[in-house]
């Protein structure tokens, strides 16, 4: 027998302003287009929806210029211009010569964004000095010239990220959520990154042998969370992915690094230059390269390889995909003021950079993610800790 | 020897909630797998209908046709193994049909955010060739907008032109094609 759905409560649209939902853990978690987001119960929910808002919520009281540079501060990173450039400098037995490295430095400062983050990677850097040591001497003369403010990285050490451990999760390790975690502490790390394996290739055979799906990784995930968590009571030790969502949820500020920021900032926020000079919108477009697909690789670094990057159709079609307001699911999820999505990653699992969300691997993942930091942002305990690593 | 007759039968696919959101008739081929799918335009538009038919190009030879208000897709499959080719497809519909729909509910703001993102990373020749493109020439009379005493002009213009009731000396409300026809 069919049975009758519940009526809907009809919206009051006039009082109350636009907010996306999610029900959790028998309550309403709602957040508006900022990002600000409360709990409310079910009979709180009812009478918004009915019109009668709590504060901020309330359409005629909302301060629109505080509003919009609010949004503004959100969505900071794609604004300026590629201010972050990935230099592989050598890679196995491929290694950069003077000439592309010039090319690349003159490339990296065509970017109009002033503030320029070079980071230099390779799997042997040492190897490498003479392309690294005129790579940084012509990168810093070049920028003073240009009058722009140059920041250079060397590549951290192997399984790191930015001060923080990070460790490969393999099915192996799944199992072993509290050991990798504590082994990361013991050894002094500021953190730990704990990152599913990279974009799935539909094709590839060891996927099928150390990967695993989303609902297993956020069981691992979970655990080894409450195991950070425990841990901060000797001293600060956090976990980088759940930092960056923080980072969004309380402070409101998109984060350094690229993935949470709607469109993606592939190649508005960020380039990758591979060792042969070829440019491409990222490191997940690099790496897709590598492993022989060049669809996003955009340029050869040189003469106008800049300008023919960023005005690829590539980089057009990925910030029309990678925009959450124009993906189904994503334009109604309540956690949308802090997500992102990766096309490239998005072509790699699922064969269109416009991805499928329902079954997407990244969606599952970042929305549990999120879940469990929402709960434990109403734990008065959990929460102290989680402000604590964005200080 | 005879041909064998195709088997019909109908799939349906709900939502959560329970309700209805499509059913296609599908006649499978036995011999090559083909599978023909036919599609109520009410329900999808064709737009969705011819998008979700080249995302199967891949594992499939699409083919499509249209009779009133139903679409036809006949997919081919490309290997022998394809057996999920119409549920895959009933979904793939479904997300192209909401895409579209979603699409055009947030282009104005979709524009608005996606130009900006591209334009802050054009170089600053670039956005600088384009500011002197457009800058005033020299000499040249610019239009300026109309000031309150030309407003007030057009609009006494105009309300006279209504006050005529219909009057329309110079024909400029005929339509074109009747200007064109000649008569007889």
């Amino acid at each position: 027998m069919r049975q009758a759905l519940p009526r809907p409560p009809r919206l009051e649209a006039a009082n109350v302003a636009a907010f996306r939902f999610r029900r959790l853990d028998g309550r309403y978690l709602v957040t508006d287009e900022l990002g600000r987001c409360r709990f409310l119960t079910p009979q709180a929910f009812r009478r918004l929806v009915a019109g009668a808002p709590p504060a901020g919520l309330a359409r005629r009281r909302l301060r629109l210029e505080r509003l919009a540079s609010s949004w503004r501060r959100r969505q900071r990173l794609p604004w300026s211009g590629p201010g972050r450039h990935v230099v592989i400098v050598a890679d196995g037995a491929a290694r950069m010569t003077i000439e592309t490295a010039r090319s690349v430095v003159d490339t990296i400062l065509e970017s109009p964004n002033p503030e320029l983050a070079v980071e230099l990677r390779g799997a042997a850097l040492k190897a490498s000095r003479p392309v690294v040591s005129f790579l940084t001497a012509y990168a810093r003369r070049k920028s003073r010239l240009a009058d722009k403010r140059l920041r250079l990285f060397l590549d951290a050490p192997p399984g790191s990220a930015g001060g923080a451990a990070a460790p490969a999760v393999t099915r192996r390790a799944l199992s072993r959520a509290r050991e990798t975690v504590e082994r990361c502490f013991r050894r002094g790390s500021a953190g730990i990154r704990l990152k599913p394996l990279d974009p799935p290739g539909r094709a590839r055979p060891s996927r099928r042998r150390i990967g695993y799906t989303p609902q297993e990784f956020l069981r691992f995930y979970a655990e080894a969370l409450g195991r950070v968590l425990e841990l901060n009571e000797r001293r600060r030790f956090y976990e980088e992915t759940a930092r960056g969502f923080l980072a969004k949820i309380l402070l409101g500020r998109a984060p350094e690094r690229c993935g949470l920021n709607s469109p993606c900032g592939a190649a508005t926020a960020r380039l990758a230059y591979d060792c042969d000079g070829g440019v491409y919108p990222c490191e997940e477009g690099l790496r897709l390269g590598r492993a022989g697909d060049e669809t996003f690789r955009l340029a050869r670094a040189g003469g106008g390889a800049y300008e023919s990057a960023v005005g690829h159709a590539a980089v057009r079609a990925m910030a029309v995909a990678s925009c959450l307001d124009n993906q189904p699911c994503c334009s109604q999820c309540a956690y949308q003021p802090y997500c992102g999505v990766c096309p490239i990653q998005c072509y790699a699992e699922q064969g269109d950079i416009m991805g499928r969300m329902p079954t997407n691997s990244r969606c599952l993942i970042n929305q549990g993610i999120l879940d469990l930091l929402m709960r434990k942002l109403r734990e008065r305990a959990s929460r102290r800790i989680l402000r604590s690593w964005l200080s | 020897m005879a041909k064998r007759p195709a088997a019909a039968f109908m799939t349906s696919v709900m939502d959560a909630s329970g309700s209805f959101l499509l059913s296609c008739p599908q006649r499978v081929r036995r011999k090559t797998r083909a599978v023909a799918i036919s599609i109520d335009l009410s329900l999808y538009p064709l737009e969705a209908v011819r998008a979700a038919a080249y995302a199967f190009t891949d594992r499939s030879y699409a083919r499509l046709s249209r009779s009133g208000r139903r679409a036809r897709v006949a997919l081919a499959p490309k290997t022998a193994q394809d057996r999920l080719l119409a549920d895959d497809f009933c979904n793939e519909l479904l997300h192209q049909a909401v895409r579209l729909q979603v699409s055009r509910a947030n282009r104005t703001l979709r524009e608005l955010i996606v130009t900006k993102a591209l334009v802050c990373a054009q170089p600053a020749s670039r956005i600088a060739q384009e500011r002197a493109r457009r800058a005033p020439t020299p000499g040249r009379r610019q239009t300026r907008p109309p000031g309150r005493k030309l407003k007030k002009k057009i609009s006494r213009f105009l309300a006279g032109i209504e006050a005529k009731g219909g009057s329309d000396p110079l024909g400029l409300f005929v339509p074109w094609e009747e200007t064109q026809v000649k008569p007889g």
